[in-house]
């Protein structure tokens, strides 16, 4: 096909659409691109926010597609040919916007965030340290604090030598 | 039904929503308010930083639009409209419309208004009819705006916008008191 070829197909076939669908497709290699370039932002969080951003593109290019076909598919319904013509881009513009504005931020926050912490949770989960080795069966018993306070002598009618039983240890057989 | 398809069917949305720069220029609008509006409205966010966010989304947005708008789509589409001309010095619709802009004016009209004002343009010597400017020529010239204005666009918003706005974005910000809270405790 020649350069005029080519030119008078886009001059006769272009849609409202096609413009956000080749931003969103060249967003899909850029952003993360730059977002890698960038030599200030550790390496950790260049990765997080490269990965997001790819997701994010790479959910927006097909739902700029496919919203605006769908949306224009209403046009059907008007018999005039002139009128259905004009239906059918405003219905593709709208169903561009529509997608720029709500659909992709909400497809997007129902399926990117939970991908990615689902990806750095399962990451995280292999840097912990292996948990430490423990009984399965615990007693119930209370355990009861030795008590250290001093305990002296209190009748002064037998001034003997004041006895701290505090460090006083029971070696002997219980009877 | 006949309401419905009335403001489906609308001209003035029509007319106005012609062509790759009117289409992106408009979404870009739109999401200079929407996305700042949307950061607001969250009440997950402490003040300072929805304040923060919100401004930086609103002055990307904006600053990548004027450059677009101002600088990008004239440059590509009348650069190409000019090459066009001189590759495709046999075609009447070049010599008819010196500027993308008189063209796309034209091509918006019906199919009376076009023979009237090729008849109009036809005063100054050359001549204009639907036999030399046919809607095959009229596809082409319109190819050539829109495809330099996608090629614009995509340079544009996706290369130059995201490597020269967001430059320009810290400094405004600094200079209206708005800082991140990390900067600020530093």
């Amino acid at each position: 096909m020649s350069l005029r070829n080519n030119l008078e197909y886009v001059g006769k076939n272009i849609k409202p659409y096609w413009p956000t669908v080749a931003v969103a497709s060249a967003e899909l290699i850029f952003r993360p691109l730059f977002t890698m370039m960038d030599k200030k932002t550790p390496d950790e969080t260049k990765k997080y926010t490269a990965l997001r951003e790819g997701l994010t593109e790479l959910i927006a290019a097909p739902t700029y597609l496919a919203l605006p076909i769908l949306a224009a598919k209403a046009s059907n319904l008007i018999k005039d040919p002139n009128k259905a013509k004009m239906a059918k881009h405003n219905l593709q513009t709208l169903g561009t916007w529509t997608a720029a504005l709500v659909v992709i931020p909400g497809l997007c926050s129902m399926a990117v965030k939970p991908f990615m912490d689902k990806i750095y949770a399962d990451k995280n989960k292999g840097d912990e340290k292996p948990a430490e080795n423990k009984l399965d069966v615990t007693s119930q018993t209370i355990e009861i604090e030795p008590v250290k306070t001093p305990v002296t002598q209190q009748n002064p009618a037998y001034p003997i030598n004041k006895v701290n039983l505090a460090g006083f240890t029971n070696t002997g057989m219980r009877v | 039904m006949a309401g419905i398809s009335s403001i489906v069917a609308n001209q003035t949305f029509f007319n106005a929503t012609q062509g790759t720069a009117a289409q992106m220029g408009i979404k870009t609008g739109l999401n200079a308010v929407a996305r700042p509006g949307a950061i607001l409205l969250d009440n997950d966010i402490d003040q300072h930083t929805k304040k923060f966010s919100a401004s930086k989304e609103f002055l990307y947005q904006a600053i990548s639009l004027a450059m677009y708008m101002l600088v990008i789509i004239p440059i590509f589409k009348n650069g190409a409209y000019k090459l066009a001309a001189k590759k495709f010095n046999d075609e009447a619709v070049f010599k008819a419309f010196k500027s993308p802009d008189k063209f796309k004016s034209y091509l918006k009209l019906d199919e009376a208004g076009k023979v009237k004002k090729l008849k109009e343009l036809s005063k100054n010597g050359d001549t204009f009819s639907r036999n030399n400017i046919t809607e095959k020529s009229e596809h082409l010239a319109n190819g050539v705006i829109e495809t330099s204005s996608l090629i614009g666009t995509v340079l544009g918003l996706a290369v130059i916008a995201p490597l020269t706005a967001t430059k320009a974005i810290h400094p405004i910000l600094k200079a209206v008191g708005l800082v991140k809270e990390d900067e600020k405790k530093a």
